[in-house]
């Protein structure tokens, strides 16, 4: 499971992301590491990207970035 | 006491505002050593504490440009503290960059901002643990409440110790890794560069490149050795080693967040004002009309509503009001005719015809710099990032092409945001064609004059030509140019906020200075010479027709490049060439040369151009490499002259190519 299949408003435990070393660092340093709860807040109007919200702040970042975060 | 501080905090932790409440007007801008970025200090206001206002960053590692910045800043002019502002609202990612600070073991003062963010969302901070925890102190503040402030001044941060146990956090592996290269590094490296062993065993280790090269890149035993322990740990764990950093890292000031966050009603994650605000503004239907809708209004204000009427009112001050005066002043002084015809025609003339559109510039950096503060700005994004894409590039590209609708300098300087290296070259090639608040009075002149019945129209086509174009070179040339690499969206979404009216003023003033300080300097100068060289032909002779002057061979020189675009006359030629100095410019050189003031210019122009011609004059201006200030700022971000000169070679060769086809094309319907 991947952030995509949460729901809006669904919660979810960050289990591992197979990205880019350079995004995952970008994404660690902004608080996105394992274990860390990831709400799905919503999808952008023309469905891409998707607002995600960890540690209390919102976040965008870009469906196929989210499709590779598998949570728990 | 003659400190100088630095300051630092996460994007959107109201930092600015905090810099602009400290030193007030008393800020000036400077350049960063080694990169010529531009870098604001001011003295806190009643004393002699110099700030020196560092980038938004979230972490201290070397990742982008404004992060080196920021590390460079601090290892190397070694400032006498830190403030640091945390946003309460947002602890544990905030608190990520002050872990960081506290590993440097530089002095550190915290400025807990937003302090009544958080009470709005009902929740309490222990801000006495916290101060334990970090064994700093920590100066309370919100968005309605600065008082705290003003302590600052009290405090001396110079040689201030913390005994925070950095570094507990890391694992053994980790901590035993620090110890043992921290003992290794020579003392020579020590007096030279000035920083604490242990955290620079740490960098080193991170293999960060920035500092190994500027401490110890000649000490090959020491980086074999830490990159040694690194690939031991990372074999260990299957992860890398700064991800692991990261991890450890955030794992404690979870723990920390646990402790000083008491939650009044039991319910962390209830929906905020700005997440309501947020249904609407990033609604599936709504999202894309508000946004057209909102960019509408700004621009209907700034060039038909509030910023006509200014033009109006300036128009008047100088054409009627100053040059009266004046003329008059130099009647009565009995000064010369030609020094008359200097004044009045190249001075005035050329100068006046710019300052008359400085007001509406500030009107427009006035709403963008809301945009900005409000956090709208990161929603644009968010909702445009879907078309970005598809142009190959990103949503965040829309902040620095927004703000380049005021001026391409700050906005090609914006894109220091986009931490992917492809999308930021990408978008500084492309942020001049939208189109500049110094370009708009160009139009404003043309339209009038041309296209008085649909001049709300003229001038929206032009927008949206630049936008289009703009969108299908991000296209071409990710074909060509930029192949294989994707764009990237990584956005943080800030609470809206409202904006401080203090630092939305000081922004547009900044902005207008700029131009009335262009339109004192280099737009005087163009105009003088513009004056004498159209005064006087290849002799030295005072000519009575401008069209036997020295200025007019070399226009006819050059006209014929011009004719296919519907223009041969040396007058534009002139013009275009000196609007690579400044957009403005066109306008003083048409004024100059056409020897008539701005009010009178627009009818003087119907008897050069045709609708059509005036239309593909236009689109020349729009599209043709920016000004030298913008030019000068590609080269600085892009970083290489390569770079630099394909830019203005594809815009220029656009905007000729684009104008030719409006005018050949057009010529064959309207005879």
């Amino acid at each position: 499971m991947t952030i995509i299949d949460l729901k809006p408003g669904q919660c979810g435990e960050i289990y591992e992301m197979t990205l880019d070393s350079k995004i995952k660092h970008k994404l660690m340093e902004m608080g996105m590491t394992p274990g860390t709860s990831v709400q799905f807040v919503r999808t952008a109007p023309l469905g891409d990207p998707i607002n995600i919200k960890v540690r209390g702040f919102n976040l965008g970042i870009r469906r196929d970035v989210a499709m590779n975060i598998t949570l728990k | 006491m003659g400190h100088s501080y630095a300051l630092t905090g996460n994007p959107n932790s109201g930092k600015t505002t905090i810099f602009n409440e400290l030193t007030g007007s008393a800020q000036y801008v400077g350049n960063w050593s080694g990169v010529t970025v531009e870098k604001k200090e001011g003295f806190i206001k009643n004393s002699k504490i110099n700030v020196v206002d560092l980038p938004g960053i979230y972490s201290m590692s070397s990742s982008s440009i404004d992060e080196v910045i920021a590390l460079e800043y601090i290892t190397e002019e070694n400032p006498d503290g830190i403030l640091n502002v945390v946003s309460a609202s947002n602890l544990e990612r905030n608190l990520y960059l002050t872990l960081q600070l506290m590993e440097m073991k530089v002095p550190v003062l915290m400025i807990l901002n937003m302090m009544d963010e958080l009470s709005r969302k009902n929740i309490k901070l222990d801000v006495d643990r916290l101060k334990e925890i970090f064994d700093i102190q920590i100066i309370l503040t919100g968005q309605n409440d600065r008082k705290n402030l003003s302590r600052i001044k009290e405090i001396d941060l110079k040689g201030l110790k913390s005994n925070f146990a950095r570094f507990s956090y890391f694992s053994k592996e980790i901590q035993d890794g620090i110890r043992e290269i921290a003992s290794h590094i020579s003392l020579q490296t020590l007096t030279q560069y000035k920083a604490d062993p242990q955290w620079l065993a740490l960098k080193i280790m991170e293999g960060d490149n920035k500092i190994i090269e500027a401490c110890c890149a000649k000490d090959a035993a020491i980086i074999e050795k830490a990159k040694a322990i690194r690939l031991i740990i990372e074999k260990s764990e299957g992860v890398e080693f700064s991800q692991l950093l990261a991890a450890q890292r955030y794992s404690y000031l979870g723990e920390i967040a646990g402790q000083v966050l008491i939650d009044a009603d039991g319910n962390m994650d209830r929906e905020s004002v700005s997440e309501k605000i947020d249904k609407i503004m990033t609604h599936r239907i709504l999202a894309i009309p508000i946004f057209l809708g909102i960019m509408w209004t700004i621009y209907y204000i700034t060039i038909t509503g509030l910023g006509s009427k200014s033009i109006e009112v300036m128009e008047w001050l100088i054409s009627d009001l100053f040059t009266g005066a004046v003329k008059a002043l130099m009647v009565t002084m009995d000064v010369s005719t030609w020094l008359q015809s200097l004044v009045i025609d190249g001075v005035i003339g050329g100068v006046g015809a710019v300052l008359v559109f400085i007001p509406q510039i500030m009107i427009l950096f006035f709403f963008i710099s809301i945009l900005e503060d409000s956090g709208y700005m990161a929603r644009i994004a968010f909702v445009m990032d879907r078309i970005f894409k598809k142009f190959g590039l990103s949503g965040k590209s829309v902040i620095p092409m927004l703000v380049g609708s005021g001026c391409s300098v700050p906005g090609i300087m914006a894109t220091r945001t986009l931490e992917n290296e492809r999308d930021r070259k990408l978008t500084i090639l492309l942020t001049p064609f939208i189109s500049c608040g110094a370009k708009m009075p160009v139009y404003l002149l043309f339209v009038s004059a041309f296209f008085a019945a649909n001049s709300h129209w003229v001038v929206f086509s032009l927008y949206l030509l630049g936008i289009v174009t703009a969108m299908v070179s991000g296209v071409v040339l990710t074909k060509v140019r930029y192949k294989g690499v994707e764009s990237d969206f990584i956005l943080e979404m800030p609470p809206y906020r409202v904006p401080a009216l203090k630092s939305v003023l000081l922004h547009m003033w900044d902005k207008g200075k700029d131009f009335l300080i262009r339109a004192g300097t280099i737009i005087f100068a163009a105009s003088v010479i513009m004056w004498f060289a159209q005064s006087f032909d290849l002799s030295f002779q005072m000519v009575q027709d401008p069209s036997t002057s020295v200025l007019a061979d070399f226009g006819r020189l050059v006209a014929p490049v011009f004719a296919p675009l519907g223009f041969g006359d040396w007058i534009t030629s002139v013009a275009f060439i000196t609007g690579f100095v400044a957009k403005e410019i066109v306008i003083s050189t048409l004024s100059v040369l056409h020897g008539v003031s701005q009010g009178a210019l627009g009818s003087s122009l119907t008897e050069f151009y045709t609708p059509l011609s005036a239309y593909s004059f236009m689109v020349f201006v729009l599209l043709a490499s920016p000004c030298f200030a913008a030019i000068s700022v590609m080269k600085r971000e892009l970083g290489s002259w390569k770079e630099t000169g394909f830019s203005i070679l594809y815009q220029t060769g656009t905007a000729y190519l684009l104008s030719m086809a409006v005018y050949q094309i057009g010529s064959l319907f309207i005879k």
